[in-house]
């Protein structure tokens, strides 16, 4: 960045506070800048203020729960907390304008993409109306969505996600504004498809010379976007500072703990793998009949899968989303039954099992969900959460006491806690709850479906370490289904990839990770953003 | 391995205090609907008490009186107490109303929950619930009445017929969300017979919902319990309900409108006040209806 754009402030935020009605502040006294050209990063775990801060800049708070309570806002001079609705909407958009995270429901399902595009124009009556159709044609075409004018006259439904997000960052963009709020954008697409939204955005930033403010959680899309970095943590700036000197040398201890965990890509050295096989799985595929009358099809959801688990083996599957993973979690664990083949868990079938035998063999299968706010009864306190398969099981009341005090500590909460209801636990704490429950019953195969990625970056180093720790201790095999690679790298013994439902690589995760075979496996990893970044080792 | 530091605390005393909160807020917000309906119960537990007169009582030498300190709403065509009459009015439609959303409620709910969780029979039996619903609930009650003759049975069977598909749409809808929920999966991943995840996971989620719809049925019953005593095919005319009461009197509402008015009256404070306390109930524990922090 030259010097003369540094002096161009676009957006000042001084002493910004933002409090509920209560007066409890959620966002206390910050402020920060950000100049033409640059990308101001905000990062922060969840519930660290940053989404607030962002819809306060645009000015969309829900008024009825929060409002800014002291502070100024300076967009080129202008102060959006004293500005009014009228002069607001005409800034918005044309001035500053924002990309949500869910491009699935940021764009309205019965409108044509053209026509909420053209809105945009319209509203600000912006250039000679003729001539709008071919400028949102125009800049369909900048942000290279394919065949811009079927794209023009087609529904939202009929995109596909990192579409509808080059839509949405059209949309944004088309009044070339000065600032360019983006919250999130990323976080719901897969990796390669954020890969190229973030070298997309940046390209139209290089090129129109828009300030960007981009929040995020993912220190690896910071490391290869930002210009400058600023760290929120309950609601306060931690630390500001320039991208190099947050990464390489942070001054704050929490700064500091949010990049050590982040896992690294580089795989932990090899284990050597000598236990018995527990879980055999041959031949297994999934296929549904969709459609109705005349028009049915077939379509495989999962193409015939071979894979062995030995006892204490932790196997990552990878892939992007519609790559067959869960499918395949969910025929292991017989949550759907597999179209063919065989899934061998300790010698017996358990894809052939008639339903009263299968019930039998459920304790050695167990599973974890993604999404440790509604993977448990919320009427229902721990420890019957816990208990609840024993109690299937016909455990004692005396042994289901026991074991209930064991396993919650096991993962690290109080026996205490047993007591609870789910909503008084952090997300974190959920999910160890969830890992308790799965391990009452002893399986000898656990199955993490995405088990951490709801998690904070701290929270979810906690998960990992947990994982380990069972593992020696329990011998158990995990099955650990993510999409994210640098997890997979610090848990897994073997990974297989998949793609459109199908094995493309198998293997030891340090052999797959550090040199792949396949070209999809090739793409994948050079999808990670800041591959070549140790986090961790970085810091100073 | 790090432990989690505890971020709440006294757990059990503060959920009871939460409640008891709730349930104090909820009172407080629909005071006039708990008080008339609370008056209502009153004087049909006690309306013995509560008029001097038996409500069945001819007398055909104080027909037709204005109302007056003897007679606090007049008396009717055959010289009985009206007031009387309408206290003790009260027991019938409140009984039928309670009976009707009770036996609605529970076998919709069993219909729901089998259906949404069944979805072999999922189609076999909500094309079964449509057909139903299709059936006017005044013309079943005068069909059954033809066959089964007027009694409390018949008024109670034709009221709950056309409810239960009602509730058992409400239900199936319900456990159809909660299907795929994780929690559910889990439960099935640990074994847990159907019948148990039915009434264990599926069941205490629909219990707001049903709560909410349970009190609009008690009025919709009470209604059409009245419309059907009116048109001579509810209750026989030997039970005073506030329906009869109405049918006896409308051939002199012109000379003696008290006659309609007052078990009309009654009829429709008590169903506003019902209609009130389920929007309350709704607002209070289907909070995604009320925009409120």
């Amino acid at each position: 960045m030259t010097e003369t754009q540094k002096t161009d402030v676009v957006l000042d935020v001084n002493n910004l506070s933002v409090s509920l009605h209560s007066g409890a502040e959620i966002v206390s006294k910050i402020s920060f800048k950000v100049h033409a050209g640059e990308t101001l990063c905000i990062v922060g775990e969840s519930g660290s203020g940053k989404s607030v801060t962002s819809l306060a800049v645009m000015q969309l708070l829900d008024a009825a729960a929060l409002r800014p309570s002291s502070g100024s806002i300076l967009l080129e001079g202008v102060d959006l907390l004293k500005a009014s609705p009228a002069k607001l909407r005409h800034l918005r958009a044309a001035r500053m304008s924002m990309i949500f995270q869910e491009p699935m429901t940021a764009l309205n399902p019965v409108e044509k993409i053209g026509d909420q595009v053209l809105e945009v124009l319209d509203i600000h009556n912006d250039g000679d109306r003729k001539g709008r159709p071919e400028r949102v044609l125009e800049m369909f075409r900048s942000v290279k969505l394919p065949d811009p004018e079927r794209i023009f006259s087609s529904y939202p439904h009929e995109l596909s996600g990192g579409q509808r997000q080059r839509v949405v960052i059209a949309m944004a963009l088309i009044l070339r504004p000065r600032l360019l709020i983006a919250d999130e954008p990323t976080t719901a697409l897969d990796v390669t498809t954020q890969a190229q939204i973030l070298h997309l955005i940046s390209e139209l930033q290089r090129e129109m010379g828009t300030a960007v403010l981009f929040i995020t959680h993912d220190f690896g899309v910071v490391h290869d976007i930002a210009d400058r970095i600023l760290v929120m943590n309950k609601g306060h700036v931690v630390e500001e500072g320039a991208r190099i000197d947050i990464l390489t040398r942070p001054k704050d201890d929490y700064t500091r703990m949010l990049i050590s965990s982040v896992p690294s890509l580089v795989p932990v050295p090899p284990r050597s793998m000598v236990a018995e096989q527990v879980l055999q799985v041959e031949g297994m595929a999934k296929q549904y009949t969709i459609g109705s009358f005349g028009k049915r099809r077939q379509l495989h959801a999962l193409h015939p899968t071979d894979f062995s688990l030995r006892k204490g083996e932790i196997m990552g599957v990878v892939g992007e989303s519609g790559s067959g993973k869960t499918t395949l979690a969910r025929c292991v664990a017989r949550l759907v039954t597999a179209s063919a083949g065989s899934v061998r868990l300790n010698g017996t079938d358990i894809a052939s099992l008639s339903a009263s035998r299968l019930r039998a063999a459920r304790r050695d299968v167990q599973i974890v969900f993604q999404d440790p706010y509604r993977s448990m009864n919320a009427r229902m306190k721990l420890r019957d959460v816990i208990a609840e398969g024993m109690v299937n099981f016909g455990f004692s009341a005396a042994e289901i006491q026991r074991r209930c005090v064991e396993l919650i500590e096991a993962v690290g909460l109080q026996a205490e806690m047993l007591d609870r209801y789910p909503h008084q636990l952090s997300g974190g704490q959920r999910q160890r709850v969830c890992i308790a429950r799965a391990l009452a019953l002893d399986p000898s195969v656990l199955i993490c479906d995405e088990a951490v990625s709801a998690l904070d970056v701290s929270v979810q180093a906690q998960v990992i370490r947990l994982l380990l720790d069972l593992r020696d201790r329990l011998g158990v095999s995990i099955l650990f289904i993510t999409h994210d690679l640098r997890v997979a790298a610090q848990l897994c013994d073997s990974v297989i990839v998949m793609h459109k439902g199908q094995v493309v690589e198998a293997g030891r995760a340090v052999d797959i990770l550090s040199a792949p075979e396949h070209d999809y496996t090739r793409f994948l990893i050079d999808a990670v953003p800041a591959r070549d970044w140790n986090f961790r080792e970085r810091i100073a | 391995m790090t432990s989690i530091s505890d971020p709440h605390g006294g757990e059990e005393q503060n959920i009871r205090t939460v409640r008891l909160r709730r349930l104090g807020m909820f009172l407080r917000q629909n005071v006039v609907a708990v008080t008339v309906l609370g008056l209502v119960v009153l004087a049909g537990l006690f309306a013995p008490l509560l008029s001097a007169t038996d409500p069945h009582f001819i007398n055909p030498a104080v027909r037709l009186r204005p109302p007056s300190a003897e007679f606090l709403f007049g008396t009717d065509p055959m010289g009985r107490d009206i007031w009387a009459r309408v206290l003790i009015g009260t027991r019938a439609s409140l009984a039928v109303g309670l009976l009707v959303a009770l036996i609605a409620l529970v076998v919709g709910m069993v219909i729901g929950l089998i259906s949404g969780y069944f979805q072999a029979l999922d189609g076999v039996i909500m094309r079964l619930m449509d057909g139903i619903m299709a059936i006017p609930a005044i013309i079943l009650a005068v069909a059954l009445v033809a066959v089964m003759g007027a009694n409390f049975t018949t008024v109670v069977t034709a009221i709950v017929v056309p409810e239960v598909p009602r509730v058992a749409r409400l239900v199936r809808s319900v456990v159809l969300s909660l299907r795929s929920e994780p929690f559910v999966e889990a439960a099935v991943s640990m074994a847990t017979p159907t019948w148990r995840i039915l009434f264990l996971h599926m069941l205490p989620n629909t219990l707001a919902p049903l709560t909410v719809q349970g009190s609009f049925i008690i009025a919709s019953a009470i209604l059409t319990e009245s419309a059907l005593s009116f048109l001579g095919v509810g209750l026989p005319p030997e039970i005073p309900t506030w329906g009869n009461i109405m049918a006896e009197g409308r051939r002199f509402f012109q000379l003696f409108p008290g006659l309609v008015l007052f078990p009309g009256i009654f009829l429709s404070l008590t169903v506003l006040a019902i209609n009130l306390l389920g929007d309350g109930l709704r607002d209070s524990l289907d909070p995604k209806l009320v925009k409120r922090i």
